[in-house]
């Protein structure tokens, strides 16, 4: 059963993930809270917070280790679509924030595509994840280049964007999230 | 393992039954499937379905069905050859 679904395991993963990112970050300053003060200081009216739904929290932030010869294809994100079962799907607006803490050598790249989520798009699904290729093929795009350790990418996700096949022993890391605008309440949530 | 096909969800026959425009079929499937299957709904794992069948209306599968992508586990064909199965959202687009 897909977490888009089952609240219960949701829930109950966050809080062990939690626990995890509190040990992983033991004695430095949490990235997470850093990521919170640095979206603050670009939206100054509006509060940021980690999203909560009854007296659950959601989760913090994930981190996705790309290993050699690993990829992400071609995908959106959307919320609203996906994960109507969540209080958070009552947005207005979603934007990914993406910190990388280690490069693979070669590859690993995000690409992003000029070209928005439509529902009709749900005809180039792959099985089991993302999009055939072809929806973008005549797409420009934007390939973000010579990122580093310690930079901070925010997308718009429901714009097709991918990652390119890791090269190397280095494994790609990052630790993403999401920001949920609210805006007649001016107050941006946080999930992952 | 049972049979699986995916496809987008169109028209909603019933609260629980809609056809399905299959575009992928699992390799080893015992039966053949046609490009247009009508599925009679055993149960779900669909963002915004409700788990219980009683909860089921017509409107309520046409918003999770028609136009997304969606797996069914095939379970069997009744007598007038419509499937019988349990469908969940395909994976996910980026989730």
């Amino acid at each position: 059963m897909a977490h888009a679904t089952d609240k219960g395991k949701y829930f109950k993963d966050s809080t062990e993930c939690r626990i995890t990112l509190k040990e992983i970050f033991c004695g430095i300053t949490n990235p997470v809270l850093q990521i919170y003060e640095a979206v603050g200081r670009m939206f100054p009216d509006h509060s940021v917070s980690l999203a909560r739904e009854f007296q659950y929290d959601y989760s913090q932030a994930v981190i996705r280790i790309h290993e050699k010869g690993r990829s992400v294809p071609v995908h959106k994100d959307n919320v609203k679509y996906e994960g109507r079962e969540y209080d958070v799907s009552s947005i207005d607006h979603q934007l990914s924030c993406v910190l990388h803490l280690q490069e693979s050598e070669s590859g690993g790249d995000l690409v992003l595509y000029n070209r928005s989520w439509k529902k009709d798009d749900e005809q180039f699904r792959n099985i089991d994840f993302g999009y055939s290729r072809n929806l973008t093929e005549s797409s420009q795009s934007y390939r973000a280049p010579n990122l580093e350790a310690g930079d901070l990418v925010i997308i718009n996700p429901i714009y097709y964007h991918e990652v390119t096949r890791i090269i190397g022993d280095v494994p790609r890391i990052t630790l993403g999230m999401f920001l949920g605008f609210y805006s007649q309440k001016r107050k941006i949530v946080a999930w992952a | 393992m049972g049979d699986v096909i995916w496809g987008n969800g169109s028209n909603t026959l019933s609260a629980s039954s809609f056809v399905l425009n299959v575009t992928h079929r699992k390799n080893g499937n015992r039966d053949d499937y046609s490009d247009m299957e009508k599925i009679t709904v055993t149960s779900v794992d669909l963002p915004g379905m409700p788990r219980n069948k009683d909860d089921w209306t017509e409107e309520s599968l046409r918003a999770c069905v028609v136009d997304a992508f969606l797996k069914c586990e095939v379970e069997r064909r009744d007598e007038s050859g419509t499937i019988m199965g349990k469908i969940s959202h395909s994976g996910a687009g980026g989730y």
